[in-house]
């Protein structure tokens, strides 16, 4: 089955003559890897953000766990969101106030579908999930967000978005932060815990050097898309 | 909830500062508020039992505060024979005569008869009681008010010296004439609890005899062998003032007729009530700008909570995008806000009013003491109560404009962090 399905997906930001995105179709199965590359500027975040649903799209274009999100008003969306999607960003995914574990469930405070998908105590599957990144959860796991080093900050954040075993992970290049061996170390985790839960995991990133890590690699050029840069 | 708590405890420092300002501010218009309303209510209740107060002509608000409150003093004196003329006038039910001019370590001290335990009444019709002793017993007696036994640690039988003139300032001792404490009061709330009496003979002696003779011993004793002498309807010279009660309350328009056309003396008479009501008038523009400046800081209070709120979104961009990246709705982010606004003002709230009550706690017995206001305890009356709700009301309305902001920033930023 389809996770993510884009298809003859064009947007135009408002206020701006030209289309990001023209005639964008991508498909994406469930437990399958893609990685998205293609320069700044070619359209990849605003494909992130239709697939999450921040942005405004016309109906029948993307589809995230057979669910129209062009179809769900924005209050809707944000729900959605929570329940099936895991999102880990370049910089800055956690909350500085917060301890690691606190970070990881953060989905599950704002979504019950999560949060029921967990069997046993939400601390336990936290700890789980941190052990399986390579952070140790006993001495790691009360630590505020901010103390910690980016490349386990990174890893934290991963851990988050698998928590409560989301149909569809986004990765917006979440490795570009990172030195060359952690960004190795990093992606290896994340693609084996990705696989794991089953869940569709679509990264965008212009690094060339993770290919392995991915079922496919898809140019951005390849979507049959326009990009503004042209 | 969790979250509000846990982001306010992480900014700790900033949001402790404005729940101190909103706490201080809460503070001072609730001790504004309380001090207005009990200095009403006390001064209401020591001016409830008399009708008219006779005394040498002069401001009516004046003569109200030396005679029932013991602050300031009259003009000169009036003839003693005023009291007898009263007393046969129609409708006129009782009479008191009053000598003022002394005090005892800054308590005024009265001179008067029986008539005024027996007569006056406070707080709407409450007669005076005795919780210890008797009235006078001879003209050396003193009965004190149940502040005065209080504060001086003063019992039955202790031997009192009196001061001339109205402070504490002992300027003249009359050592010379020492009174015995014949009788305590039992506790009033109003101006009587800091009053020292004394019978009209015994004030009378110590003033005549310093009068005529200051260093002649002789001549003091003479005086006080006279004083002690006196019988119950004994007349002074000169008095200060005396207390009216009526038995048919229209008779009030003839006496003062008869009051303002009295040839021996030019006397006022003055209804407790309206007196007050003067007065009143001539404070309520102090208070109205007390109230005013309190209110608006107040306000200042808010409006530096907002300014907090407001400061803190800049930083907090990231935390919020976050937190919708994670599923929160921009209306989950406003609630954050809104919560946050109410947590601090109703701690602000709470600490202001631990602070208002320790505040009473620590001004009751001065301001009782120096004027028998009480400031009526812990307890928040009704209008009180509605004034923190406004305010808690306010706070949460006041972070509507953050929480706007924040909701058009949430929904501009969507899940981008890019700062």
């Amino acid at each position: 089955m389809s996770q993510i399905s884009v298809s003859d997906f064009s947007f135009v930001w408002p206020g701006s003559s030209a289309a990001v995105l023209q005639n964008a179709s991508l498909n994406v199965e469930a437990g399958e890897r893609v990685m998205l590359r293609g320069p700044s500027g070619s359209g990849k975040s605003t494909l992130l953000a239709a697939i999450s649903g921040v942005i405004d799209i016309p109906k029948r274009a993307v589809t995230v766990a057979g669910q129209d999100i062009g179809a769900l008003p924005a209050s809707k969306r944000d729900r959605f969101r929570a329940d099936h999607m895991g999102l880990i960003f370049q910089v800055f995914n956690l909350v500085p106030w917060l301890s690691a574990v606190d970070n990881i469930l953060l989905p599950c405070r704002f979504s019950k579908c999560r949060r029921d998908r967990i069997a046993g105590p939400l601390d336990n599957e936290a700890h789980r999930l941190m052990a399986a990144f390579g952070l140790k959860p006993d001495t790691l796991g009360a630590f505020q967000a901010s103390t910690l080093s980016v490349g386990q900050q990174q890893r934290v954040a991963a851990a988050r978005a698998l928590i409560g075993a989301p149909e569809v992970i986004l990765a917006d290049e979440p490795t570009s932060a990172l030195d060359p061996d952690t960004k190795d170390s990093f992606m290896q985790l994340l693609s084996q815990q990705a696989q794991d839960s089953g869940a569709a995991l679509l990264m965008v990133s212009h690094d060339e050097g993770l290919d392995r890590h991915f079922d496919r690699v898809v140019e951005m050029s390849a979507l049959s898309g326009v990009g503004a840069y042209q | 909830m969790k979250l509000v708590v846990q982001s306010v405890l992480n900014r700790r420092f900033v949001v402790s500062l404005t729940v101190f300002a909103i706490a201080l501010s809460v503070a001072l218009i609730l001790s504004v508020e309380r001090l207005r309303d009990s200095a009403r209510t006390s001064f209401a209740n020591s001016a409830s039992g008399v009708d008219l107060i006779i005394a040498p002509r002069g401001n009516d608000v004046q003569i109200l505060l030396a005679t029932l409150f013991g602050v300031g003093s009259t003009g000169t004196g009036m003839s003693g024979d005023v009291v007898d003329l009263l007393k046969d006038m129609p409708g006129v039910a009782w009479t008191v005569p009053l000598m003022q001019g002394d005090n005892h370590k800054g308590f005024p001290v009265i001179g008067t008869s029986d008539a005024y335990f027996e007569h006056f009444k406070h707080s709407r019709g409450k007669a005076l009681v005795f919780a210890q002793g008797t009235p006078f017993a001879d003209p050396q007696s003193a009965v004190i008010g149940a502040e005065v036994a209080e504060r001086l640690s003063y019992g039955l039988g202790t031997e009192i010296v009196n001061a001339h003139g109205a402070g504490s300032i002992a300027l003249e001792v009359h050592d010379e004439a020492p009174f015995d404490v014949t009788g305590i009061l039992a506790r009033t709330n109003t101006a009587v609890d800091r009053m020292v009496f004394v019978s009209l003979q015994g004030f009378e002696a110590i003033h005549a005899e310093g009068k005529a003779h200051p260093a002649d011993p002789l001549a003091a004793l003479t005086q006080e062998d006279h004083a002690q002498n006196g019988d119950d309807n004994f007349v002074p010279v000169q008095i200060n003032a005396a207390y009216v009660g009526l038995s048919n309350r229209t008779a009030v328009l003839g006496i003062q007729r008869a009051i303002a056309t009295y040839t021996e003396d030019s006397l006022s008479a003055v209804m407790p009530n309206v007196a007050l009501l003067q007065l009143w008038s001539i404070t309520g523009t102090a208070e109205s700008a007390l109230r005013l400046m309190s209110l608006a800081v107040v306000v200042a209070s808010m409006i530096g909570m907002v300014v907090m709120l407001s400061a803190a979104l800049e930083a907090r961009r990231r935390e919020f995008a976050i937190l919708r990246a994670v599923g929160a709705s921009p209306r989950d982010v406003v609630v954050m806000i809104v919560a946050e606004a109410l947590l601090v003002t109703a701690s602000g709230i709470l600490i202001g009013l631990l602070i208002f009550w320790s505040g009473i706690l620590l001004a009751e017995p001065l301001l009782s003491a120096q004027f028998g206001v009480t400031l009526g305890g812990q307890s928040l009356n009704a209008s009180e109560t509605v004034l923190l709700l406004t305010i808690l009301c306010f706070g949460a309305l006041a972070s509507l404009l953050p929480a706007w902001r924040v909701y058009r920033m949430t929904l501009a930023d969507g899940l981008t962090t890019k700062l």
